[in-house]
């Protein structure tokens, strides 16, 4: 599904990765864990699109097609989906009609007919009962003063919704207290079979107690420099970080 | 100070126009009007010399063969139906070429409570109000509408009066034959412990050259509201000034939405002239091409406790311009004031240009103010965030151009009018389904 070869990327000049290669196939779920800095999130938004970064060498592919050459939108609409480390607050747009015209737009791109009213809310009232969202809330601004635990499940709520192939959490453990970790783990479950993949970043292993991983990898100085399986994480728990040290 | 060949035209026109005032001459509006027909011919027009319009040049505005004498004024049914934002139970209050036209406005039944007249035929104790809080001393064109105001419009809502049918202003003028230069004058008396909504709108039919200078005086009683929403979207060229005095405990809201017109100058003045009164200003500016909206305020805090709150937001596109001037005025005395301002613009375009001065002038030491301004493009992370879910960059785009619109048109109290308001801005921002 995604196939990542050799890639190598920076922001202003400065080098973040440095020949990261992984391939992920549908039904499994990945783990990248990694002290901070270490690259991670920087991997995250250069698979959903963000133009801050420089890709200088490397390719990626997903479902065989260049994702590089993807605008951030037609990523999405091929399937990718980022939940976001920090959810962008929107005043004004509420979650209900910003969702209703993403998913219209990906709807669109798949040749099918938008989705009527009364579906639509149907749908919501079925997929915010999976991280326990009250349907208030959906009228309300996008994210716009959520806590840290709403806006993740937000996030969550809003893959349920879209149904991607690739969802890529980007630290959603942190800043969440235990109950909303474990409703948003809940949530990620619920969403996994055998089409879809996940790759789940994190800086701790809590997170992984819920979500178990098929793969774990550990980042360090832009690249993966150690791959296990989902004992790798109690691993690194009980070694710390330092234990990467003389890998690089 | 004769500055362009109009102005000596319409001293001429002003001598003209008195003539036609028989009997009236020695009234005490008449004589305002040969006061300010005397302010006009010292100041003449503005130029970008003078601070007040440093950014805003009329000279391409007045260079036209105007007549302030209106030739013959059409049947109201000249002009095109009244858009649908305006509610269906609306009193429609009608002025064409500037001329309040009782025949079209006076409805079989008015609401209770509500007087609709003209200057020459209002209570000998309105005559002697009107003209005495809009200030020409330094405005050319207020001077210049005070000279030349053709028999205004009076609306006076009685004590404790409730109007529920919004007031509809509408303001047509007929730019078939000739150039024309509208004097639209408007007089409102909110009695006391009233309250009223105000929607006013203009539209003008005809390819030559207009510009509409209208003016309007609002004096609130003690613990009266007026709700005023001025809707902008005409192809004339329009200068407009108000003026509000308020009494105690009463409310003044305001919502200027400047949607379309290629050269729109709004001077918007509330005097706070007793305690517990407040003051509400909200505008939106939608500009694009080579358009000019220019929004001057300015919010007298001359009692203690009073209340002042003014929000601008400008999207602006292209090659256009905006204006924004906001002065908060507190006087020695006037403590316990709390006055909030704000403007944000969005820039479309590298060509769009802001202008924008908050003024505050604090004058007592015990007293909350803040303003801010802010311009630039549309903010990035919020744009990535949007596409990042298959929306595409330019429905992105229309997404938080609308919501940015939103937070003033929302803030209309007329429930119907706001969701039509709402969808004409829609469409114009392109956020349609």
């Amino acid at each position: 599904m995604l196939e990542i070869k050799n890639l190598f990327a920076e922001i202003e000049g400065k080098n973040i990765l440095n020949g990261v290669s992984l391939n992920i196939r549908p039904g499994e779920t990945h783990a990248i864990m990694g002290p901070n800095g270490s690259g991670k999130s920087t991997l995250a938004s250069v698979l959903a699109g963000r133009e801050d970064y420089e890709v200088t060498s490397g390719e990626i592919l997903f479902d065989g097609h260049s994702l590089l050459e993807m605008q951030p939108e037609e990523r999405a609409r091929a399937g990718i989906f980022l939940a976001f480390q920090y959810p962008v607050e929107i005043p004004g747009v509420s979650t209900a009609n910003f969702l209703k015209a993403a998913m219209n737009e990906l709807r669109k791109s798949r040749g099918q007919d938008p989705l009527d009213a009364m579906d639509f809310l149907a749908l919501m009232r079925e997929k915010s009962k999976l991280v326990e969202i009250d349907r208030s809330f959906l009228q309300r601004s996008l994210n716009e003063g959520f806590s840290g635990g709403e806006k993740k499940r937000n996030e969550v709520f809003q893959m349920a919704m879209l149904e991607p192939k690739l969802a890529i959490l980007d630290e959603t453990d942190s800043g969440l207290d235990i109950d909303a970790l474990k409703i948003v783990s809940n949530g990620v479950n619920a969403l996994r079979n055998d089409n879809n993949a996940f790759v789940i970043i994190t800086h701790y292993q809590r997170l992984l107690n819920y979500i178990i991983p098929d793969f774990v990898h550990v980042f360090y100085k832009g690249k993966i420099v150690r791959s296990g399986g989902k004992e790798l994480a109690r691993e690194l728990e009980e070694k710390g970080y330092d234990w990467l040290k003389g890998t690089a | 100070m004769e500055n362009n060949d109009l102005h000596g035209k319409l001293l001429a026109d002003f001598h003209q126009f008195e003539q036609t005032l028989n009997g009236g001459i020695n009234m005490p509006f008449q004589i305002l009007r040969r006061e300010a027909a005397e302010r006009f011919r010292a100041l003449g027009f503005p130029t970008i010399r003078l601070e007040e319009w440093k950014y805003t040049n009329v000279m391409p505005l007045i260079k036209h063969d105007y007549t302030a004498l209106p030739a013959a004024v059409p049947p109201v049914d000249a002009f095109p139906a009244p858009p649908d934002f305006i509610p269906e139970n609306a009193v429609k209050i009608i002025l064409i070429n500037g001329r309040f036209s009782p025949d079209y406005s006076l409805p079989d039944a008015m609401p209770a409570g509500l007087g609709v007249s003209s200057f020459d035929t209002t209570d000998t104790e309105t005559k002697n109000m009107i003209g005495k809080i809009l200030d020409f001393s330094d405005n050319a064109f207020t001077a210049l509408n005070t000279a030349f105001a053709y028999y205004g419009a009076v609306l006076k809502i009685a004590d404790n009066a409730n109007i529920s049918q919004p007031i509809t202003v509408l303001n047509y003028t007929d730019a078939r034959d000739a150039a024309i230069f509208a004097q639209p004058r408007l007089f409102i008396y909110a009695g006391r412990n009233s309250q009223a909504s105000i929607i006013e709108y203009s539209a003008t039919i005809g390819e030559q050259p207009a510009l509409v200078n209208s003016a309007i005086e609002i004096i609130a009683a003690e613990n009266s509201s007026i709700r005023h929403y001025i809707i902008q979207d005409d192809t004339a060229a329009k200068i407009t000034a108000s003026h509000i005095r308020q009494a105690a405990a009463s409310l003044y809201y305001a919502v200027t939405l400047t949607l379309g017109g290629h050269f729109v100058r709004n001077t918007a003045v509330a005097e706070l002239a007793a305690p517990g009164a407040e003051a509400h200003f909200y505008g939106l500016a939608l500009g694009s091409d080579k358009r000019l909206i220019d929004n001057h305020t300015m919010v007298d805090h001359a009692a203690p406790h009073c209340q002042s709150n003014e929000h601008y937001n400008h999207i602006l596109d292209d090659r256009s311009t905006a204006v924004f001037n906001g002065k908060i005025y507190v006087r020695k005395g006037a403590q316990k004031t709390n006055a909030y301002q704000s403007n944000r613009t969005i820039l479309m375009s590298g060509s769009a240009t802001i202008n924008s001065k908050p003024q505050l002038e604090i004058y007592a030491d015990d007293v909350k103010c803040s303003h801010g301004a802010t311009s630039g493009c549309l903010d990035e992370t919020s744009l990535f965030y949007l596409r990042s879910r298959g929306i595409s960059e330019e429905k992105a785009k229309a997404l938080l151009l609308h919501a940015f619109a939103a937070e003033i048109s929302n803030k209309i109290q007329i429930g119907n009018t706001r969701l039509k308001i709402d969808e004409i801005i829609a469409k114009r921002l392109h956020d349609e389904e």
